[in-house]
């Protein structure tokens, strides 16, 4: 039987909205990038454990965002309709938490340590994909990995569905910042350099979506380690 | 090459027990037994190529094993809960075939030699749905021990009862193909995880870790079902015991494994002869933000008959004439009644067909736990609101739509059992109430992995997809449907396969929620 569809016109916006459950979310994450692009030189010292912080949200904003598209697309499909943003939300608010509470101890660290001062930032990015390489190629990649595609059951309504949202964000996020934490640490002992940013996402996006190939993704997290590390002596 | 014919193990059987191909199978099965767990031709590394968990091995006292390195990049290789589950397991057991092909030649035996399968959906045998003779003995014509009943001196573990040729373990549901073979695409255009989700099982990317089961996948039912059938669990004392078949990770060493998958590669072919509209993907799906075609996106890696390591993808196994491996069988003509009366037309031809977007209309707020006896869980329905709103109210459900009834996050630490599945089941149903409010069934080959959260899996658990469009449609129209709410009940299944009988108290299989969508 031919199924008549008699939903009104919607516009655009909401068309790819419901299509695409993500958009928004992609939206925030381009303006984020932007800003970043706005504000960041090469290097950028920031006085103050507050300064460091909020930078590093709008970094983890910027780039992790977009690897939790699969999530995002989960939480809409197991939530009601009407609902479905609100899930979105939660989802996030949980996620973010966790690179919240990650951001706010490595803002302090970072000043009690000094490190602005102590690395030039194409030093502290060689350091940070240095340290990814060896993530790679350790046995734990392959445990960690796998945390990315845990699932939750979410309640329907209710304070209880904005609870699971926001646990099923929570562990989405544990399993990022488990598998990702080098290349953050990249963006963080370069000094949150654009450059260094960029390239950490390109890694983090193949890492998400390439082939498990961990032998070859560590030898171009290597390459590019060393290339910073010549570019940081010759300069 | 003209393509070999790979034939039906049960009219093997009926000419004889040990007809040529299975007694060839019998003996290369030995002398591949026979062979280090380090030689890529043996038996043990083509099990590990499936799965392999040190723990769970019976021959972890039997020689060393292979590199890490080799393991890494060739073992616990097998793709589940994908679209990529039906490609990967035509290039094992084509690889297999050569190898074991091989074997047969060295020991004196013919060139053309073809691996059988087990057609335990054939009802034109009454048999069908017992283990074909040969897996039963426990010699061979010439006295010796039969590699396959035992290997090595190690029995074959199955569920008590399956070698004594008893056809009640395996329900005739559980083979019936009437699902399956009546699916009009081979995966969802989208990574959607609930409603339709094809004959081949849903669009991911490279998939160890079997997380969602479509109803009308053909991994679901038959391929699920016998797996668990075949192998059991039972207790021997205070030990759980289970069979070979029931673990992915020794699945492939019992020797039925590669009949029963003969079977399921076989079914592919049936499915794709139905109509030419039946026809495998060729584009590509957004997987997560990542464009996979499930043709040519991925690579897997086995070892050939002469032991050298290769790689394949998907493009290179849809013609299984042409293909590399160059084989048919002997039927891959339809059983269904319906094919047989009347061809099926041909709409035009699409690899995937468009699905309606599903929304959730309501779900359970609380957990399930099954550890022996039946229970129910009761939630309310809303009316759509989202792309099942054009379908219009739930009212005209019957006319418009589909409804699907999604089970998730079962998760298991050790047991498998059955569970069965009904919809507004009466307060004490008879015989005929459990007919009529069928839903299906959970069928849990490999939970205990999904369970387990690992190198491979991420702990979640199994998830089911059910169809209860035409079940929802038939309880209206006897009073038996409420738009606004809807019982589900999860009944055992006895030891005969008889519903609703209460079995001893098992580990408990928790489900995290159970939900309704409408589309």
């Amino acid at each position: 039987m031919q199924v008549q569809n008699n939903a009104p016109e919607a516009g655009t916006l909401q068309t790819l909205s419901d299509r695409f459950p993500e958009f928004w979310m992609l939206g925030v994450s381009a303006v984020a990038w932007l800003a970043l692009a706005a504000w960041t030189g090469r290097h950028i010292h920031f006085a103050g454990v507050a300064a460091n912080w909020w930078h590093w949200m709008l970094m983890v904003t910027a780039m992790m965002l977009p690897l939790q598209i699969q999530g995002v697309r989960l939480t809409a499909e197991r939530s009601l309709w009407p609902r479905r943003n609100r899930a979105i939300a939660w989802f996030l608010l949980g996620y973010l938490s966790v690179w919240a509470l990650a951001g706010a101890l490595l803002s302090w660290i970072v000043l009690v340590l000094s490190i602005p001062l102590r690395f030039g930032w194409m030093e502290g990015a060689a350091i940070g994909l240095f340290l990814e390489t060896a993530w790679l190629i350790s046995p734990w990649k392959r445990v960690a990995a796998r945390q990315c595609h845990r699932t939750l059951p979410l309640s329907p309504t209710g304070w209880r569905a904005d609870r699971d949202c926001l646990g099923y964000g929570w562990i989405a996020g544990c399993g990022c910042a488990l598998n990702c934490w080098p290349l953050m640490l990249v963006c963080w002992l370069s000094g949150h350099s654009f450059i260094a940013m960029v390239v950490a996402f390109g890694l983090a996006w193949a890492d998400r979506h390439a082939t498990p190939n961990y032998t070859l993704h560590a030898m171009v997290a290597g390459f590019l380690g060393a290339a910073f590390g010549v570019l940081s002596w010759v300069r | 090459m003209a393509a070999l014919i790979r034939k039906d193990a049960w009219k093997l059987s009926a000419i004889s027990t040990w007809e040529p191909t299975l007694l060839w199978y019998a003996k290369a099965v030995g002398e591949m037994s026979s062979r280090p767990a380090t030689d890529p031709s043996s038996w043990r590394f083509q099990g590990g190529v499936h799965g392999y968990n040190k723990n769970a091995d019976p021959f972890a006292t039997t020689g060393a094993l292979p590199k890490q390195s080799v393991q890494k990049k060739f073992w616990n290789k097998c793709q589940h809960g994908t679209w990529f589950f039906l490609p990967w397991h035509r290039m094992y057991l084509g690889f297999f075939e050569q190898i074991v092909r091989a074997a047969v030649v060295k020991l004196g035996g013919p060139a053309d030699w073809t691996l059988p399968y087990w057609n335990y959906s054939d009802s034109s045998n009454a048999n069908a749905r017992i283990l074909p003779p040969a897996f039963r003995q426990q010699k061979l014509p010439d006295g010796s021990p039969n590699p396959l009943f035992e290997i090595e001196g190690v029995n074959i573990l199955r569920a008590p009862g399956i070698n004594a040729g008893n056809a009640a373990l395996i329900p005739p549901d559980d083979v019936s193909l009437s699902n399956c073979l009546t699916e009009s695409f081979f995966s969802p255009e989208t990574d959607i995880t609930v409603g339709d989700l094809g004959f081949g099982g849903p669009a991911t990317g490279p998939n160890h870790d079997a997380q969602v089961f479509g109803q009308k996948s053909v991994e679901n039912a038959p391929h699920n079902a016998i797996h668990v059938d075949v192998g059991g669990e039972w207790t021997q004392g205070a030990k759980t015991l289970r069979g070979w078949m029931i673990n992915p990770d020794t699945a492939a060493l019992d020797p039925i494994f590669w009949l029963h998958h003969a079977n399921i590669d076989r079914l592919w072919s049936v499915w794709n002869g139905i109509s030419p509209s039946n026809a495998n993907p060729t584009g590509a799906v957004n997987v997560g933000g990542r464009k996979i075609s499930w043709a040519t996106s991925v690579k897997f890696a086995f070892h050939n008959a002469a032991g050298v390591a290769v790689t394949m993808k998907p493009s290179q196994v849809l013609n299984t004439r042409t293909g590399p491996f160059a084989y048919d069988y002997d039927v891959t003509s339809s059983p269904l009644v319906a094919h047989a009366i009347a061809a099926v037309a041909a709409s035009t031809r699409r690899t995937m067909t468009p699905q309606p977007r599903s929304e959730m209309v309501g779900a359970s707020s609380r957990k399930v736990t099954l550890t022996g006896s039946a229970q129910t869980t009761t939630f309310t329905i809303q009316e759509p609101s989202g792309p099942a709103k054009a379908r219009g109210k739930a009212a005209l459900a019957p006319l418009l739509g589909k409804t699907y009834l999604h089970i998730e996050n079962v998760v298991s630490k050790q047991s498998h059992a059955t569970y069965e599945v009904y919809v507004n089941l009466p307060e004490k149903p008879d015989a005929a109430a459990y007919q009529e409010h069928y839903a299906g069934a959970m069928h849990l080959f490999g939970v205990r992995h999904a369970s387990r959260r690992s190198e491979q899996h991420a702990g979640s658990g199994l998830n089911f997809s059910l169809d209860i469009t035409e079940l929802a449609r038939a309880l209206r129209a006897k009073n038996a449907w409420d738009d606004k709410k809807i019982r589900v009940t999860f009944a055992p299944r006895g030891a005969a396969g008889e519903p609703g009988r209460a079995i001893p108290e098992h580990d408990p299989i928790k489900i995290g929620r159970v939900s309704i969508y409408r589309a």
